[in-house]
């Protein structure tokens, strides 16, 4: 007699039972073959029949009764091809051959930086290279003498925050793997704050080398809303061995509440640049290293190219403002 | 003997002074009686509700039915004529609608027609001496007719718009209303007051400026209001740039720069340096200069301004990056108006790298129209020195209300006159 397996998913655990003689009784009731503790389940359920090679769901329960691939049976018996999915009242089953094909083993892979992210050396260089730029950072922007006990103060917050991410981070292995991935969630977590600096102060070069912000404001949005749902992701795939576009999903939906902070600050930019501004928007970078594509002109020169490009500018707003009034009165 | 000849002298000047003040007193109750008929109340009404929405005072002049009166008193209606009416208010209480007919924002006066007549037209007389008394009448906080005694102070040498300086109180409600001289002529209109018998008139000769042109006319009404403000805020914004072009200018020295300081007697500057403490690592000083000048367009809107200033910032101790982190930080300027999206557009700016006194600065024009008042613009001028590790240096001049190309050659003009000195 061909062997099958009955696969049942209670509360996420998966069990499998192996069906060698038929007919197989299922339910509450301790005479059953199967017996399947779930109250909304009956004490007789269900059996599985094998006639001449043809199997056959034979439903029992009056009650929540059962379900053959989403449709609903009644008490007769109905022929079913492997594999089948069964929902026995709230309970899912699939009802599968033993020589049914499973899917290819996932190499625990340490390809690329990601390896390098997994490795405690680099996991705590990441975080000591952060940490030091939290430093930095508040070191260039106190133009007084200040002990180094007040900058560790100062830096400390965001040092709990990072440690705290990582822990977050960390705990998504733990739900999904059981396993504490601590190393590589650090080093995510260093790259979280690392990468949209490290975004910033190479726009911020930008804006002196084109003076313009345009591009430095572009690679600053790019920071705030990729790169953290990419690193995220990339965890979650390496760590949990999903595929990418679940991991997309759940990455983006953990970071869905910082994401819907960083779309109302980019609306609000947006609205300022499309709507009326009081204070005027200009190239503000200063560097001490006056490394820039623009070459020095002539005030004359200037002046010339500044008036043309002013007037041009102001005669269009000025045209559509007052279109916009005459629209309105 | 001695002190018989000083008992005389006491009592000779103690009666000229008695005299004085009677003859003063004996002015103020003629003119009371006299020149009261031709002063009214003038009253910006909204068509909606009928209740006043602004109060000043008007008087007759030139002619039985022409008022002149502040520009600000009849401002609301100047701006939305659909949304108010102007009226007049007598002493007896006798209320009809005015139409105006012309004004001078710049000095803020208007002129206003009465379809019938109002009284005896005053006269314009000259500016009497310093310290001539002089009489402000008026209808005060609503509370009635008032003539407020004080004196001459001549006309304000440090100011751009002339206005005469009165000792008197003026109090709101008053403005508009006419400054007698003791034989009880007109000699100027109350505007404005600081308070404790500081007060400030438009001498009447900007007024006969306004009457001559309208005699010219016919009293014919100005028709598009809006191009005739423009064109008189830019006629005086561009006469005030080319005096302050053609002046010659003093200078400072603020670090390794002189820049020009004061531009015109109607421009002050201050310093503005914030005092070092120790643990500083870094010095910056400060100069900001500006006229004192603005024009009153509407309750919300004053234009005219002219306002510059000068940051110098240096170290020793900090690291270049530390150090340009700071000065990056200062290079933000604004320009302080009240103007919103109904008034201008947005600022068009355009920044590039140029040659100032041997040196390069990052230099930034920005400018924004006003979309009512055709020609004039706010124009917002930045230079910051660059390739200096541990030297930084701002300049920012900005105007409101002004003839683009004229606040340019002003820019361009001050930046040529920048020297650097080792």
């Amino acid at each position: 007699m061909e062997k099958v397996i009955l696969e049942t998913i209670q509360r996420g655990v998966h069990r499998y039972h192996k069906i060698d003689s038929f007919p197989v009784t299922i339910g509450r009731a301790f005479d059953n073959d199967i017996i399947l503790q779930d109250v909304t389940i009956s004490p007789h359920h269900l059996a599985i029949l094998n006639e001449n090679g043809a199997y056959q769901i034979h439903n029992l329960s009056n009650e929540n009764g059962t379900k053959v691939n989403k449709n609903k049976i009644g008490n007769e018996p109905v022929e079913v091809s492997l594999p089948a999915n069964l929902q026995i009242s709230g309970l899912k089953a699939r009802l599968l051959a033993t020589d049914m094909k499973v899917e290819e083993t996932r190499v625990q892979d340490c390809s690329g930086l990601f390896c390098i992210f997994s490795s405690p050396i680099w996991a705590t260089l990441l975080l000591v290279v952060t940490i030091a730029l939290f430093f930095v950072d508040r070191y260039l922007s106190t133009p007084v003498v200040k002990e180094p006990l007040w900058y560790l103060s100062n830096v400390l917050p965001s040092v709990w925050v990072m440690l705290g991410i990582g822990i977050l981070i960390a705990s998504i292995s733990r739900l999904s793997t059981h396993r504490w991935e601590v190393i590589p969630a650090i080093s995510i977590a260093s790259l979280i704050f690392l990468v949209p600096q490290v975004f910033e102060y190479i726009g911020h070069f930008m804006a002196y080398l084109f003076t313009s912000d345009g591009l430095g404001s572009w690679l600053k949005n790019s920071a705030k809303f990729l790169i953290i749902p990419i690193l995220l992701a990339t965890f979650i795939v390496k760590t949990v061995h999903s595929k990418w576009l679940p991991a997309i999903g759940v990455a983006v939906l953990a970071y869905s509440p910082f994401l819907a902070y960083q779309v109302l600050g980019l609306v609000d930019e947006l609205s300022l640049m499309s709507g009326f501004s009081k204070v005027p928007s200009y190239s503000h970078t200063l560097l001490p290293k006056d490394i820039r594509l623009n070459k020095t002109i002539s005030l004359e020169q200037f002046a010339k190219e500044a008036e043309k490009a002013t007037s041009l500018n102001v005669e269009r707003m000025l045209k559509k403002a007052k279109e916009k009034e005459e629209k309105e009165s | 003997m001695l002190s018989k000849i000083s008992s005389a002298l006491f009592l000779l000047l103690f009666s000229t002074l008695l005299i004085t003040q009677a003859q003063a007193e004996i002015a103020a109750t003629s003119i009371y009686s006299t020149v009261g008929k031709s002063v009214y109340q003038i009253r910006v009404i909204n068509k909606q509700t009928g209740d006043k929405s602004s109060i000043g005072s008007g008087f007759v002049i030139n002619k039985e039915n022409i008022l002149a009166t502040n520009y600000h008193v009849v401002s609301e209606y100047i701006n939305d004529p659909d949304l108010f009416r102007l009226e007049y208010l007598a002493t007896n209480g006798e209320k009809a609608p005015l139409e105006l007919i012309d004004f001078d924002i710049v000095h803020d006066l208007a002129v206003v027609k009465s379809k019938k007549p109002m009284g005896t037209p005053l006269t314009i007389a000259p500016l009497p001496p310093k310290g001539a008394i002089l009489f402000s009448l008026g209808n005060p906080m609503d509370l009635g007719f008032t003539i407020v005694k004080g004196s001459n102070n001549g006309i304000l040498a440090k100011a751009e718009d002339g206005n005469i300086l009165f000792s008197g109180s003026l109090n709101p409600g008053m403005s508009g209303g006419p400054t007698l001289n003791k034989e009880g002529h007109v000699i100027g209109v109350n505007v404005a007051t600081s308070g404790n018998a500081i007060s400030f008139l438009v001498s009447a000769e900007y007024l006969n400026i306004i009457l001559d042109r309208l005699e010219k006319n016919n009293y014919k009404p100005v028709e598009d209001r809006f191009a005739h403000s423009a064109e008189q805020i830019r006629a005086s914004s561009k006469k005030i740039v080319n005096k302050i072009l053609n002046n010659k200018w003093s200078s400072k020295h603020i670090g390794n720069i002189t820049v020009p300081e004061r531009l015109d007697k109607s421009i002050l500057c201050w310093d503005a340096s914030r005092k070092p403490k120790k643990d500083d690592l870094l010095r910056s000083y400060l100069t900001t200069c500006s006229n004192r000048d603005n024009i009153y367009v509407s309750d919300s809107l004053n234009i005219g301004t002219i306002n510059y200033d000068y940051t110098w910032m240096q170290t020793k101790d900090l690291s270049p990056t530390r150090f340009y982190r700071h000065y990056e930080k200062r290079n933000h300027s604004i320009i302080g108006s009240r103007a919103n999206k109904r008034d201008v557009t947005n600022f068009s700016c355009h920044t590039d790298f140029t040659q100032i006194a041997s040196q390069d600065f990052k230099t930034t024009v920005c400018r924004r129209d006003y979309i009512k008042y055709e020609g004039l613009s706010d124009m917002m001028f930045t230079t910051a020195l660059v390739g200096k590790e541990n030297k930084g240096f701002l300049f920012n001049l900005d105007f409101t209300g002004t003839d683009s190309k004229t606040a340019l050659k002003l820019f361009t003009r001050m930046l040529e006159t920048f020297k650097w000195k080792k």
